[in-house]
């Protein structure tokens, strides 16, 4: 099953590293949506079938905190898988964060450490993914 | 203290240089900041238990190959994607550090990057500490600006 994910960060080379990290990362790939703030991200949830968002947290206009919120106040959303990456360290707000059933990857990350939270929050199995593949970048392992 | 405080920038910076912009540093430890002005000066500001700053000056082509490496592209990115790079840099430091000053159970509110000049911190923030690093692909200073006394450090 290849995932739909939703990217939203205001910083548009952070969207494009992203993805770069999600095409590193082995996992069975489908459409990539991009939203610069909540607002944003809210129509493209409304107007696409989103299997992921990944989703920072300071952001104009609407942050990831109300886009989140917003996420999960409507039912036909309410269940959507939604990592939150961001260079947001403290575990006060990562706690909060994570009661309303959101995934966390710290920034700086890796393809790793996404594809590992990715496959534990969709189910998406193992062998869907490119197991076994020696993903490199940059001459380092992955 | 200081020492800890430069100790703990340093670490934060050279950590995020790795992994977002694929840049290493050539010595174990500070390097001598270079003559001349900055390419780009980019700073995040911040609020919480105290308030203050993080700046970044990038030299030595550190600026282009940042946005480069962290694109993955050959192309010369543009200014603005440049600048945006660094900026981001700036937050995950910001990010980064701020627990390793305070402890991880405090709350941050960190602003959006934006870009400036020197002159608009000299006199803002009582205390300031810096570091050099240099890299591979260019250089940066890493200014710590806090407003008020360095306060004391959570292991």
């Amino acid at each position: 099953m290849a995932l739909n994910f939703l990217v939203v960060d205001d910083s548009s080379i952070m969207r494009s590293m992203i993805i770069k990290m999600l095409r590193l990362s082995g996992l069975p790939l489908g459409e990539f949506y991009q939203a610069a703030d909540g607002v944003e991200a809210l129509k493209l949830i409304d107007d696409n079938w989103i299997d992921v968002a990944l989703v920072d947290i300071n952001m104009p206009v609407m942050n990831g905190e109300e886009l989140i919120n917003r996420v999960r106040e409507n039912p036909e959303t309410a269940n959507l898988p939604i990592v939150v990456v961001s260079s947001e360290a403290s575990q006060t707000r990562i706690e909060i964060l994570r009661r309303k059933g959101t995934e966390f990857v710290h920034k700086p990350f890796s393809p790793g450490a996404i594809r590992e939270t990715i496959i534990a929050m969709t189910g998406v199995s193992d062998e869907e993914s490119i197991e076994n593949q020696d993903i490199q970048c940059g001459g380092l392992d992955f | 203290m200081k020492n800890q405080l430069r100790t703990k920038i340093y670490n934060a910076a050279v950590l995020t240089f790795e992994e977002m912009g694929f840049m290493f540093p050539v010595t174990e430890n500070e390097a001598e900041p270079p003559a001349g002005a900055p390419e780009a000066t980019v700073c995040v500001q911040f609020n919480g238990p105290f308030s203050g700053g993080l700046v970044i000056k990038a030299y030595g082509g550190l600026l282009a190959a940042l946005a480069a490496n962290m694109l993955g592209e050959s192309d010369t990115p543009s200014e603005q994607q440049q600048l945006d790079a660094l900026g981001e840099v700036a937050n995950v430091i910001c990010g980064n550090l701020l627990p390793s000053v305070a402890g991880t159970t405090e709350v941050f509110d960190l602003g959006t990057p934006s870009r400036a000049a020197e002159i608009e911190f000299a006199g803002g923030w009582a205390s300031s500490t810096d570091v050099h690093i240099a890299l591979d692909q260019g250089s940066a200073d890493v200014l710590f600006y806090i407003d008020g006394e360095v306060p004391a450090l959570k292991e």
